[in-house]
């Protein structure tokens, strides 16, 4: 009975402090986001002025602004969030305006402290800052994040060298160890194609690159930004070992329109697997014509039924006027339907 | 007779006294677990707002995939709200799974829908197929409609599985409220891991009371009735506390049905859905898992702790029954699909931890409850109760239930904080004081009853009525 008494009161004192800090927490939380709100307002209404009022005293007041509302680590914390939310929304003249308020609002020194702290989610918070607003810094501070652990901390440190790339805006890619993931090769191509305003770099010096994800986005991104002249080095990779690298050879190629493609690729195709197979019909449906299909016909095996429907609609796709045979045909083979 | 009465109660005691114990600390582990999950979930994702990504063209394409039975009253709006998905690239088919109401009339005049010969192949074998509709309207063309025989959710899921263009797919209910990034942040584990994931699923919210716009939740509201309010506290313990837990050591065995994503390739490979159980979400993930397992492939499945998809709860005391009956039904066959996983070193961590689990505290633990309340009545009837001790250990009991659906609240302060009016704290911790005593027997009376009717071989779904939105521009879910 002890035990139980012990026990029922044990749970009640935790009870009671997890309550307490629940309404604490909540308390805590309402009290933190006045005054944030408070410093978002004048933020807004200092950035505003700042970047758009003439007769604005930008020396004075930020000055001001600094000594007065620049103190404590969330108003600091803030600031830098406001000013990377408006350096999103605009750019030219304002966006630079907007960077060399960082600069005098000091707040890169505080990102720098940040990013010698061991946690990684300060690393990436700052690196994510320097790189919105385009803020350099020594190379050698950076670059040991490209083969962080964490996945967030490599993701933000491959941005940081692309957005303040002058030129070359991939060169990170030769000193980077560990497999780009699908969602930061999105990333890397969205940040390519949207913030880097220099000249495109040649794509296929990535080719022989150590890591097969690094091959296979190089691959992609030369028929993204339609590199015909680098098709030549594209060929060899139709035989490469990783299916991965072949089916990306063969979109690549497909999408920048290399017809001689097909007398490549379905001499091949029964000793293909299925999704290449699939990706040569695909190539087959844009590059070829009827007679291209019907000599895939006899090589598509009696159960590969993904590969029978792609088949069809490819014939209906190149022969319109006879869908109502072929979907009789597919019908007969009982297995389909319609 | 006193002296092996008093016998039995001695070991008895002991027995349940373990049991509960292990329970306890099976919970504790888990609310551990469930904190350094949450807490790594925040700190990866409280800087970077990701939804800029939902303007790149170079996501993968993602087929959505609802199944309606008798859903009529609602059907044209729930698809509106399904075709305003905020994603780059997604078909939405929805299987249409024999109604008897005029869902199928309804959604062809809408949308202006139109039989259209589509080849397909039955990878996964299922009823027959009426017909598949396809809209003249280019607005939309994103709108598969598949008119079915009616052979349940599961079946038609598989046919929608085989109708399906993406190799990825997402398996929803189709009056779900989904939020404005839910496919952008269920499609991420899928895509930023260096492991194959063959499955991912996300928090499922209860909409009760909620204010939804043009299908969208506009402001969260604690729901009026205690029934479903009680199910969000509920919520709170099965998402931010159990899933959560269980995704950080890889060993989550369910992904709700009303939210999920998956591998195509790997769901027709498994066999697709289970169309002999009740339980068919949580038999195709495990199912799913054991082939992996068994191929000896490197994958993982994916949790994503945002609540994403909002989902309306029973309300009615009938109806939760009847739900909570089927789910133990889909529980217990599951596992017993699956017994040779259970304790199977072969299968890691799913078979010591995730199906043992199930096992005890998920399908036993209400057996053992009744038992003790039967045990109860029986110490009654001999009257060899010592009430001073049987208070106090009810009184035990009941303070760790209280604390562990405050922690639940605690969790959800602490991440998410969906319910904002400070005065819904406090409702919710009255809702936690009455669980113990007035909804929670209700739901171990239910899973005794699951049991029960498992072994007369019941295998029906059971009704499930729907409140549902009446007013497609706004509602209040009450």
């Amino acid at each position: 009975m002890k035990i139980n008494v012990l026990i029922i009161l044990l749970f009640l004192f935790l009870t009671l402090c997890l309550v307490t800090f629940i309404i604490g927490v909540r308390l805590f939380k309402n009290f933190r986001n006045s005054k944030k709100k408070k410093q978002e307002n004048l933020l807004i209404d200092f950035l505003n002025s700042y970047l758009f009022d003439e007769d604005f005293e930008k020396q004075k007041e930020v000055e001001n602004f600094k000594k007065n509302h620049l103190n404590t680590a969330l108003e600091i914390k803030v600031t830098i969030k406001e000013i990377l939310q408006f350096h999103k929304n605009l750019k030219g003249e304002s966006a630079t305006a907007l960077e060399e308020l960082f600069l005098k609002f000091q707040l890169d020194h505080f990102i720098l402290k940040d990013l010698d702290k061991n946690s990684w989610y300060n690393t990436a918070r700052a690196i994510y800052a320097l790189s919105e607003l385009t803020i350099e810094v020594p190379v050698k501070k950076i670059e040991p994040y490209l083969n962080d652990l964490r996945d967030e901390v490599r993701q933000q440190s491959q941005l940081y060298f692309l957005k303040t790339a002058k030129s070359n805006p991939l060169q990170f890619l030769d000193k980077t160890k560990r497999p780009l993931t699908i969602w930061q090769q999105i990333y890397i191509e969205n940040a390519l194609k949207n913030f880097y305003e220099g000249p495109t770099p040649d794509f296929a010096q990535w080719l022989n690159h150590e890591l097969i994800s690094v091959v296979e986005f190089s691959i992609r991104l030369i028929s993204r930004y339609n590199q015909f002249e680098n098709i030549p080095k594209l060929l060899p990779f139709l035989d490469h070992e990783k299916e991965s690298v072949k089916i990306e050879t063969i979109r690549s190629l497909r999408k920048l329109g290399y017809e001689e493609l097909l007398e490549l690729i379905i001499p091949n195709f029964e000793k293909e697997n299925l999704l290449i197979k699939k990706e040569i019909l695909k190539t087959i449906e844009q590059l070829g014509d009827y007679n291209d299909l019907q000599k895939i016909r006899p090589l598509i095996a009696a159960d590969e039924w993904e590969l029978k429907i792609k088949y069809l609609n490819i014939e209906r796709f190149f022969l319109p006027e006879e869908t109502e045979r072929i979907n009789l045909e597919s019908l007969l083979e009982k297995e389909l339907e319609i | 007779m006193g002296s092996a009465i008093h016998q039995i109660t001695e070991i008895a005691s002991w027995l349940f006294l373990i049991y509960g114990s292990v329970i306890c600390t099976g919970y504790l582990f888990s609310a551990v677990f469930s904190l350094i999950e949450i807490r790594d979930y925040k700190r990866r994702n409280n800087f970077v707002d990701e939804t800029a990504m939902l303007q790149s063209l170079n996501l993968p394409a993602i087929s959505i995939l609802a199944p309606a039975y008798n859903e009529g009253l609602n059907i044209v709006e729930n698809v509106r709200s399904l075709l305003t998905i905020n994603y780059p690239a997604f078909e939405i088919v929805i299987i249409n799974d024999g109604s008897k109401d005029d869902s199928l009339r309804k959604l062809i005049e809408e949308y202006e829908l139109e039989k259209k010969d589509i080849l397909h192949h039955s990878f996964i074998p299922t009823k027959t197929i009426r017909g598949i509709y396809k809209s003249r309207n280019k607005a939309f063309k994103s709108l598969t409609v598949v008119d079915k025989e009616n052979g349940g959710k599961a079946d038609a899921l598989n046919t929608g599985i085989n109708i399906c263009k993406n190799s990825i797919i997402c398996c929803i209910d189709v009056d779900c409220i989904l939020e404005h990034d839910a496919m952008l942040k269920l499609i991420k584990p899928f895509l930023n891991n260096e492991k194959k994931v063959i499955a991912s699923g996300g928090v499922i919210r209860v909409a009760n009371s909620c204010v939804i716009e043009d299908g969208r939740i506009i402001e969260v509201k604690l729901p009026k009735k205690f029934i479903a309010r009680v199910q969000v506290l509920e919520y709170f313990r099965a998402f931010l506390m159990g899933r959560m837990a269980w995704s950080r050591v890889d060993g989550l065995l369910l992904i709700s049905g009303a939210f999920g994503m998956f591998d195509k390739p790997t769901v027709i490979e498994a066999g697709g859905y289970n169309t002999n159980t009740v339980g068919e979400d949580m038999e195709l993930l495990v199912r799913m898992r054991r082939m992996m397992r068994e191929k000896n492939v490197p994958y993982t499945v994916g949790f994503v702790p945002d609540p994403l998809c909002w989902t309306e709860v029973p309300q009615s005391w009938k109806v939760l029954q009847s739900q909570r009956n089927r789910w133990t039904r889909g529980t217990a066959e599951t596992l017993w699909i699956h017994k040779k996983m259970l304790f199977n070193p072969k299968y890691k961590i799913l078979g010591m931890l995730s199906t043992p689990f199930w096992f005890f505290f998920e399908w036993l633990a209400p057996l053992i409850e009744f038992m003790g309340i039967l045990f109860f009545l029986f110490l009654l009837i001999f009257n060899q109760i010592n009430w001073i001790i049987f208070l106090t250990f009810f009184l035990a009991v009941y303070s760790f239930a209280f604390l562990f659906s405050v922690t639940a609240l605690f969790f959800e302060e602490y991440s998410f904080q969906q319910y904002t009016r400070p005065k819904y704290i406090f409702r919710l911790i009255g809702t936690a004081l009455l669980e113990p005593l007035l909804y929670h027997p209700v739901i171990m009376w239910s899973s005794v009853m699951g049991n029960f009717d498992l072994i007369r071989g019941n295998k029906k779904w059971g009704v499930m009525t729907r409140a549902g939105l009446t007013n497609p521009v706004k509602k209040n879910k009450d």
